[in-house]
């Protein structure tokens, strides 16, 4: 095992525990549609995932074909460091854990942003030309706007982590692709956002019209899944209760509460969610504060 | 009266979803028997045959899973193999979320 994965699956609330209960939430998906986001934890858990499912594959409760896609391009930051976990990379990794499973889509080569140089008005003919163009892209968000065979809208299964721009590898909100003096910079992104979750930057309740402004005009250059797939999944899982499809599963460890809390309590885009020790015990003085 | 510290005394199911609980968190079997059972400590032997009929019973997959139990099954079983704490937070985060959190 990869020295570095160790520490974080044994972190995660119980290794066995909280594995076996991210494989059966795996098992729920009705439409056979799972989407993995990016990371070191989302990557750490669907290893061992996978490790855990030789000779022993999932199977769906449904009976349905499992394809596994991914949910943005190549990783926000520094690429050769996370070269494991980009989003694609860990659908390719966990599809091996299903008993019948499709050859996953590949976003590789698609940038997670747009430059901010090109205006607002004229991201939607860079996405048109460029990535729906993109076998990848086309399969997960359609060929074209609002595509009923995009796969991102059949997805009922997202296992996610969230982050609150503390990586290493995110200086700017974008990568050595996109044009680094062009982008947002992590103490701007801090004003403008309370973390994010799948890459998705989570806006902050009170900014001023101009932050707000920004804010939108950051995420219409984002290339990834929008928030709205994610509430989406969350909803239906929440609305359809006990055997539903597992919806939005948010692997977490470490200081993380903030977030976390936010997305569970503001946001309502979190069904499950594995954690560590430390997080709970953080969320648990968070919940018990007085507000 | 059960004596803990025998590690003759009979399986208690109860106290091995216990411990098999904080055994499942990533503690070694001696820290998760302090951490179920702090004031009567079992001995080795005897937290050794609970977490054996842990295993035999599957509590570590089936404790967590709602397709196999009733609502108040699922229920039952939870607060006994969640320490206080776990099951507050998770009660006070599920309202917080107006029903969308499911598990924490």
């Amino acid at each position: 095992m990869e020295s570095w994965i160790k520490p974080l699956v044994t972190g995660l609330r119980g290794s066995r525990l909280t594995l076996h209960g991210v494989r059966e939430h795996l098992r729920t998906s009705e439409s056979g549609v799972v989407a993995v986001t990016f990371g070191a934890t989302v990557g750490a858990v669907c290893r061992s995932v996978v490790r855990d499912a030789v000779g022993n594959p999932i199977r769906l409760t449904s009976g349905a074909k499992v394809i596994v896609i991914p949910t943005m391009g190549d990783p926000l930051g520094n690429f050769d460091q996370q070269r494991a976990n980009t989003s694609s990379a860990i659908a390719e990794s966990l599809s091996h854990a299903f008993a019948d499973a499709a050859p996953p889509p590949s976003l590789n080569g698609v940038w997670p942003v747009l430059p901010l140089a090109i205006p607002d008005d004229r991201v939607e003919a860079f996405r048109d030309g460029l990535w729906r163009k993109h076998s990848g892209y086309a399969a997960v968000f359609g060929a074209a706007a609002n595509s009923q065979d995009a796969l991102i809208g059949k997805s009922d299964i997202i296992l996610s982590s969230a982050g609150f721009f503390h990586s290493p590898y995110w200086e700017h909100y974008g990568n050595a692709d996109v044009d680094q003096t062009a982008l947002a910079q992590r103490d701007e992104i801090r004003d403008l956002a309370e973390g994010d979750i799948a890459g998705v930057l989570v806006r902050k309740s009170e900014l001023t019209d101009p932050q707000a402004d920004r804010f939108e005009s950051i995420m219409r250059h984002w290339m990834g899944i929008d928030i709205k797939e994610i509430k989406r999944v969350a909803q239906q899982s929440a609305e359809a209760g006990l055997g539903a499809p597992a919806g939005c599963v948010l692997c977490c460890i470490g200081h993380k509460a903030e977030i976390v809390k936010h997305l569970i309590c503001v946001e309502r885009v979190v069904n499950h969610l594995p954690c560590d020790q430390e997080l709970l015990a953080e969320l648990s003085r968070l919940v018990s504060k007085p507000a | 009266m059960i004596d803990a510290k025998n590690p003759k005394e009979p399986i208690t199911p109860a106290k091995a979803r216990c411990l098999a609980y904080w055994y499942a968190q990533g503690f070694d079997q001696k820290e998760a028997t302090q951490h179920a059972f702090p004031r009567n400590t079992p001995t080795g032997g005897h937290a050794s045959r609970l977490l054996e009929w842990a295993e035999e019973q599957e509590i570590l997959r089936t404790s967590i899973d709602p397709a196999q139990y009733s609502q108040e099954e699922l229920r039952r079983v939870r607060e006994t193999v969640h320490h206080g704490p776990c099951i507050s937070l998770e009660d006070a985060l599920k309202n917080l979320s107006a029903g969308t959190l499911q598990s924490v």
